[in-house]
């Protein structure tokens, strides 16, 4: 039996609330983030399943995990988006955007725990791999400017990004299985 | 279906066409484990974003956070951040300090990260509201505005703090780290001052440079040696910056001269901006200033490699040739057929003569006896006969290092029962031992051995004529086999015939940790026969210090 709907200005309620929505919020975003190409639009929608959670948060049911929940509200928002913008803008299909709502884990991976295994790993990584990683995401370059810090191709920087990507990801991957 | 890592990177990259997002599509949608797979790496992608971002707002000063958000609306978004700030300061919407989760000043670190992340979010949407259309604007600032009420709902009442233990900690300004390839050490210096990313660094004799680093020479002369054992002097003011490989840097700014005497150095490459210099054996120099380049050759030949490989040519002894790059400009190469004369004062009073040495197993087949080297005792207890070494490949867990298949020495600890050092127990020193010449030419108190090593367990002291030295480097370091040290010998050398030997440190009868019990030592190394003495002219004075 479902429990009691939560009242949302209970004070208890809300710090229940603050409490769900800080652990679950990443793996909203990692969804929206990956259901919708146009990456400015995800963060639009991000802001909008936030106020749609706390605005219903009175009629979630706590024997649901919260995350399943969050992100029900998130796919019924990005399927409104596709059906608004399938001919303007670039959309999956909607097959794609259930696919990856249903592939949401149901026990969401903390951020902090993320970005400590994601640490970690960089730490793991090969000198060149870090140092093009680096270029990428802290210092905001893309490939071609990358190649010349580096003394590299662009291919060559594309090809090492890609890799390292996907060893950062396997290596993340690894240490919450672990 | 093949995974379509193209499509995926241009989806994280955002710049996914209409036909890379229906590929994408299909293999998203044909197995759940796709699904999954993507979206996990979609999101390693945004957390490295965001650690990207993160470390980018830590450096920024509070004013530059403001100065970014230049639209009226954004700085009162600003300022009610700042009243949220203050009344969580006041406790108008608490945090509650839980017994056992941290202290009061974590609680505080905890909101004010937990601000600086709405911040740069604000920061983030405002700099997009300043190139979006008016409607948009006022659609993003709505959800800015419904995101800071969500804040406020979400901070209220909150019974446990938002933390992040590694928030603080930087990922990205990583320093030098020990795994980083070490590809060149500090060979020598006169009165050197060093900078690695605006800060000063100490850089001692035998310091190790690692690949992508960049190093700034600001005062004196420095000598670095790549693992090859090419040779570079710098003069100060000079940046340089070591490539990942062994016998390569990229000189940014300011002169060197580089020397690649024996056969493993050769092929040594100086990138300048607009050019490669690539050493086919010989003395050379560079010096880059702004968009000219100057490369000249004292002996032998170097190749200049320049516009993307469309110009290829050939300089040789007594030549300069001065490239031109500059902005708007075609590129020009002139060449002189005379040294040029800003190179000779640290050509000639800075480079030095170099004698390779005999190293292990160089010159060995695989399996060979190396004839230059013996094993001659056991924890100082002299063998009948010397015992031969065997040249042998890097194995799985040696230092694999370029220049010889055959570049590790073994001695096979399998000996009779009846020999001495069969009867000994844990950790057993053996003696290595070579002879090399010093040239009359070579001055003994003006020479030093220069050499990296590696050793199967390790390598404990260095007897030079039966003159035990005992050096910092070699007393530290337990098992040295996946990596190679530097070492410099200055003392109890003469003219002529010289004993070296090499105490290597290994364990006995299979006690520790070495199987089958077998001793192994990789030297590289070489004699260098002169001084660095100071410019007078250019240092202003006669004396200098060596460091």
């Amino acid at each position: 039996m479902a429990n009691q709907p939560t009242k949302p200005n209970d004070s208890d309620a809300r710090a229940r609330l603050a409490e769900l929505w800080h652990n679950s919020q990443p793996s909203v975003s990692a969804y929206l983030f990956a259901s919708v190409p146009n990456h400015h639009d995800a963060e639009d929608l991000l802001g909008q399943v936030a106020v749609a959670v706390a605005r219903d948060f009175d009629q979630y049911d706590e024997s649901q995990p919260f995350v399943r929940w969050a992100v029900g509200i998130a796919r019924h928002r990005v399927l409104n988006y596709r059906r608004k913008y399938a001919m303007s803008k670039i959309v999956f299909s909607q097959e794609t955007v259930e696919a990856l709502a249903n592939a949401v884990p149901v026990e969401p991976i903390r951020q902090s725990d993320f970005k400590a295994a994601l640490k970690l790993c960089m730490g793991k990584l090969q000198t060149h791999a870090r140092k093009a990683v680096t270029l990428r995401y802290e210092n905001d370059l893309r490939p071609r400017h990358i190649a010349n810090e580096m003394d590299m191709t662009p291919n060559a920087v594309s090809i090492l990004l890609h890799r390292s990507r996907k060893a950062l990801a396997d290596c993340v991957q690894d240490s919450m299985e672990g | 279906m093949t995974r379509p890592d193209h499509e995926i990177d241009a989806f994280l990259e955002g710049q996914l066409t209409d036909e890379q997002a229906r590929v994408l599509d299909d293999w998203i949608a044909a197995d759940p484990a796709n699904a999954a797979a993507f979206l996990h790496l979609s999101r390693t992608h945004q957390v490295l974003t965001v650690l990207g971002k993160e470390n980018l707002v830590n450096r920024q000063t509070e004013q530059a956070i403001v100065d970014a958000f230049d639209m009226e609306s954004d700085l009162d978004l600003l300022g009610s951040l700042a009243e949220m700030e203050a009344s969580a300061e006041t406790s108008q919407y608490p945090v509650a300090i839980s017994p056992g989760t941290g202290s009061a000043k974590d609680q505080d670190i905890t909101l004010s990260h937990a601000l600086s992340e709405l911040r740069w979010v604000a920061g983030k949407s405002a700099n997009r509201l300043l190139h979006s259309k008016p409607v948009i604007t006022s659609a993003v600032a709505a959800v800015l505005l419904i995101a800071l009420t969500l804040f406020l709902v979400f901070s209220g009442g909150q019974d446990k703090p938002i933390t992040d233990p590694l928030a603080n900690t930087p990922l990205w300004d990583t320093p030098p780290q020990a795994h980083q390839p070490v590809v060149a050490t500090l060979t020598d210096s006169v009165g050197a001052q060093w900078r690695s990313y605006d800060k000063p660094v100490p850089m001692p004799m035998g310091a190790q440079l690692v690949a992508f680093e960049r190093y700034t020479l600001t005062h004196g002369f420095a000598e670095i040696t790549t693992q090859r054992g090419a040779v570079a002097i710098l003069e100060a003011p000079a940046t340089i910056e070591l490539l990942d490989g062994d016998n390569a840097l990229r000189l940014h700014a300011g002169k060197l001269v580089g020397i690649c005497l024996t056969e493993r150095s050769k092929g040594f490459v100086v990138r300048t901006p607009s050019m490669d210099v690539i050493d086919l054996g010989t003395e050379f120099g560079v010096h880059v200033e702004g968009d000219a380049v100057v490369a000249t050759v004292f002996s032998g030949e170097v190749e200049l490699v320049a516009d993307d490989d469309d110009i290829r040519l050939a300089l040789e002894r007594g030549q300069t040739a001065r490239l031109s790059d500059q902005a708007g400009s075609d590129l020009t190469i002139s060449i002189e057929q005379q040294v040029d004369q800003g190179f000779t004062q640290l050509h000639q009073q800075f480079a030095k003569t170099v004698q390779p040495l005999p190293g292990t197993g160089f010159g060995t087949k695989i399996n060979g006896i190396d004839p230059n080297w013996h094993v001659v005792a056991c924890n100082d207890r002299p063998f009948d006969s010397p015992q031969p070494l065997r040249a042998i490949a890097a194995r799985g867990y040696h230092a694999v290092l370029p220049g010889s298949d055959a570049q590790w020495l073994n001695w096979d600890l399998s000996l009779s029962p009846d020999h001495p050092a069969s009867q000994l127990k844990g950790s057993v020193s053996f003696l290595f031992r070579t002879v090399i010449d010093l040239p009359e030419s070579m001055d003994p108190s003006q020479t030093q051995i220069a050499m990296h090593y590696a050793a199967d367990n390790r390598l404990h002291a260095i007897r030079v004529n039966g003159e035990r030295i005992v050096l910092e480097d070699l007393s530290k370091g337990g098992v040295l086999i996946r990596s190679t040290r530097y070492a410099s010998v200055t003392e109890h050398l003469v003219r002529g015939e010289n004993t070296i030997d090499f105490e290597v440190i290994n364990f006995q009868n299979n006690e520790v940790i070495d199987g089958p019990g077998a001793v192994s030592f990789y030297l590289d190394w070489k004699l260098i026969g002169r001084e660095m003495k100071p410019i007078d002219s250019a240092s202003g004075s006669s004396g200098g210090s060596r460091q």
